[in-house]
């Protein structure tokens, strides 16, 4: 699609959105009304701010709309440029795979190198008592993180290496001493929330 | 401590809070202060950064702030030294970003595109090192000149604006800079707008004055609303991060090759250079400053405007475009001397016009203590305004580092050429972790970092869909005062629905603000390509 169908098409979705918030979220999702009595006295409610940002929505939406076709009749306007096309949303979808997939891998190994070794006999506690011990503190970040770092730069490469796996693991390895040693109370992700 | 303040105590109370507050060591006997070498520190960074090409001011102050703060903490003594290290690599940064555009044809920056033009052309005859030392020249000029006019222009601004506004006029102002960022930035008005108002409801959620968090669909995680810093950083710098990659993986440019240049004939800068130099940095200087005042337009357009200009100035030869040292000058005068002049709207009127200037707020609103705007110079006489002596503290660090500049800048300039053989696919993701890192150093919480991505896909999508991110930042930022002002003078009114037309200069602004939209929205919004677009306004 080019620019002008992705201005019509974004201002018929942003229409929508912002009836569905008028009509639907902003009476769902507030307690007091656009306008109050409060002691009294009346007084702008919580809801104003919200539906007057909202009417916004719908009044560029809609200019928006008007745009679109406008421009999308119009012989003498050039054709748009491509914008949103399938490779950004195949891109957008890989780049969530690899977030998701590092940050998983950040989040969950550390803890369960800890039950594997807690498991096989070792009792060394739990996670949540030793996020400041090597090398625990570390393995999440460093995994997790340089599976990001080397999911990255092997999409844009559009090739794996053990090269590349190597210079992500070391990126990772970098930063981990970076944060950690210098300053004592910073702890890396995840160890703070455990 | 004197008994009453006047203006010169306030000047006298922010130099000595800059430089012997907080003493890490003492030379000589004379305390160095903690402020000071984080000036030093972070203007040594910001040319690193600059001279990085993918890299930049706005990223390095994005990942340093949230580090900062977890190392500095919430105290009002961390407010000197974390603005100081931001301060330090905004002028570090506007020096650096010359050396890849001159030795290697690659603009870190889209304000160095214009320097490559002439810049490069000096270097492949030879004469990197003179056009080096006319950037930095140049460009350092630019940037005392613009510090100057902030440090006069602020303080009356904001004493005229303090004095003549209540809170309708304050919430008219705050729609008027909304209605201009939104309308001169990026491919169209209706696209600025929506930006704007999708900052506002995202800034709204979470938020008010109802003991139920509103808009929350019920979410415990939303219950705090979403972090300030990771909605700014987000859309900023990880959507930016995310362009850039898709953008690499689409060209899988080959970035390993870099041509090595060499240097050959006189490369020293002469008093008869600089003064074939002056008038165009004079020009650019006026024209960046002008341009740097007003909110939402960059240094960008300060680039070309200057560099088209210095071209209508410039006879003889070499010509620009093909290695006129006048051609160098005129844009890095003209991009360096944004930077002061956009802490104009900052300080005096507590609204940021550009990503550097975000990020000064961010780091005021994050600590607390200091609230840009206005009221911070009220020159209190009898009881001590300790916002005023910060503001000066802010003018000492921005001196100090001018004089780092004049002094060291040049010589560390040159030699951060090599860091443009750092191959920038392998950079950019070790850049998302590190920021990811930084945030969660603040925040300690996982969830923050996850909202960091997922503004950083809402970044990602409005810059593939040609919606300005700038509008999104700044309303997010400046929502909350605006509903506190509108709130604040409905109630002084009486409940009045026309509350805002009462006041003439409110209504005047709102006018304006309209005057704005329309304006804009009337003229076609096809960027050119910058050369292009000097080329028409040279022709």
């Amino acid at each position: 699609m080019t620019s002008h169908h992705w201005t019509l098409s974004l201002g018929l979705f942003f229409l929508a959105f912002a009836l569905s918030g008028l009509f639907l979220w902003i009476p769902a999702g507030i307690d007091s009304g656009v306008v109050e009595r409060f002691r009294g006295r009346t007084e702008i409610g919580d809801a104003m701010a919200p539906t007057v940002a909202t009417i916004g929505i719908l009044i560029t939406a809609i200019w928006m709309i008007v745009d679109g076709i406008r421009k999308l009749k119009s012989s003498s306007t050039p054709d748009g440029q491509e914008v949103l096309d399938r490779d950004s949303l195949f891109f957008l979808a890989m780049s969530i795979i690899n977030f998701a997939v590092g940050f998983v891998l950040m989040v969950w190994l550390g803890p369960l190198i800890v039950d594997l070794v807690n498991a096989s006999g070792g009792d060394i506690g739990s996670y949540r008592q030793l996020r400041d011990t090597v090398p625990y503190k570390y393995v999440g970040f460093v995994i997790g993180g340089g599976i990001i770092i080397f999911g990255f730069i092997s999409l844009v490469e559009r090739r794996w290496s053990g090269k590349l796996a190597a210079i992500s693991l070391a990126a990772a390895v970098v930063l981990a001493l970076i944060f950690d040693l210098p300053f004592e109370d910073i702890l890396l992700p995840p160890n703070g929330d455990q | 401590m004197p008994e009453t303040y006047g203006t010169f105590d306030y000047v006298w109370l922010g130099v000595l809070e800059v430089f012997t507050a907080n003493p890490a060591f003492t030379v000589l006997g004379l305390p160095i202060s903690v402020t000071i070498l984080m000036v030093l520190a972070g203007f040594l960074t910001g040319i690193l950064v600059g001279a990085t090409p993918g890299l930049g001011g706005p990223g390095a102050m994005a990942i340093a702030l949230p580090l900062l703060i977890s190392v500095f903490g919430f105290s009002p003594s961390a407010l000197l030294p974390v603005i100081g290290f931001l301060i330090g690599i905004m002028k570090g940064a506007t020096v650096g970003g010359a050396v890849p555009a001159i030795l290697f044809n690659t603009p870190g920056t889209p304000d160095s595109v214009m320097t490559t033009l002439d810049g490069y052309p000096m270097t492949k005859s030879g004469q990197a090192g003179k056009a080096l030392r006319i950037a930095h020249f140049s460009s350092v000029s630019g940037d005392t000149f613009s510090d100057l006019i902030l440090f006069t222009s602020a303080p009356f601004l904001a004493v005229f604006v303090e004095r003549f506004l209540g809170f309708p006029e304050k919430a008219a102002l705050i729609i008027l800079s909304l209605a201009f960022i939104s309308s001169v930035i990026g491919h169209s008005v209706a696209k600025g707008l929506l930006g704007a108002f999708l900052g506002m409801l995202f800034a709204f959620i979470a938020t008010g004055e109802d003991s139920d968090p509103r808009l929350t669909f019920g979410i415990d995680e939303l219950a705090q609303g979403f972090p300030l810093v990771s909605a700014v950083l987000g859309v900023l710098i990880v959507g930016q991060i995310f362009w850039s990659l898709e953008s690499m993986w689409r060209e899988k440019r080959a970035f390993s090759v870099i041509a090595q240049t060499t240097m050959q004939g006189d490369n020293k800068l002469h008093w008869a250079d600089i003064r074939r130099i002056l008038p165009f940095i004079g020009m650019s200087a006026v024209i960046g400053t002008a341009i740097g005042a007003l909110p939402g337009i960059g240094s960008t357009l300060a680039a070309t405007l200057g560099y088209a200009t210095g071209r209508k100035m410039h006879k003889g030869e070499p010509k620009f475009g093909e290695g006129a040292m006048e051609g160098v000058a005129a844009t890095e005068a003209a991009n360096s001397s944004v930077a002061g002049a956009n802490l104009i709207p900052v300080l005096s009127l507590g609204i940021p016009g550009n990503v550097s200037a975000v990020f000064i707020i961010l780091a005021a609103e994050s600590i607390g203590g200091f609230d840009p705007g206005p009221s911070v110079f009220r020159f209190t006489e009898d009881t001590l305004n300790p916002e005023l002596v910060i503001a000066f503290g802010l003018f000492t660090m921005m001196l100090f580092a001018n004089g780092l500049n004049w002094t060291i800048g040049g010589i560390f300039m040159r030699v951060t050429g090599v860091m443009v053989k750092i191959p920038i696919q392998i950079l950019l993701p070790v850049v998302l972790l590190v920021t990811l890192t930084a945030i969660y150093a603040q925040k300690t919480d996982m969830v923050a970092v996850y909202m960091t991505v997922f503004f950083g896909l809402i970044g990602y999508l409005m810059r593939k869909l040609e919606i300005s991110v700038l509008p999104f930042v700044i309303a997010y930022i400046l929502a909350n005062n605006l509903e506190e002002a509108l709130r604040r003078a409905f109630a002084a009114s009486g409940a009045d629905p026309w509350f805002m037309l009462k006041s003439p200069i409110a209504m005047a602004l709102l006018a304006l603000a309209v005057l704005v939209i329309f304006f804009f929205s009337r003229r076609p919004k096809n960027p050119l390509p910058e050369k292009q677009f000097v080329d028409s306004l040279s022709a």
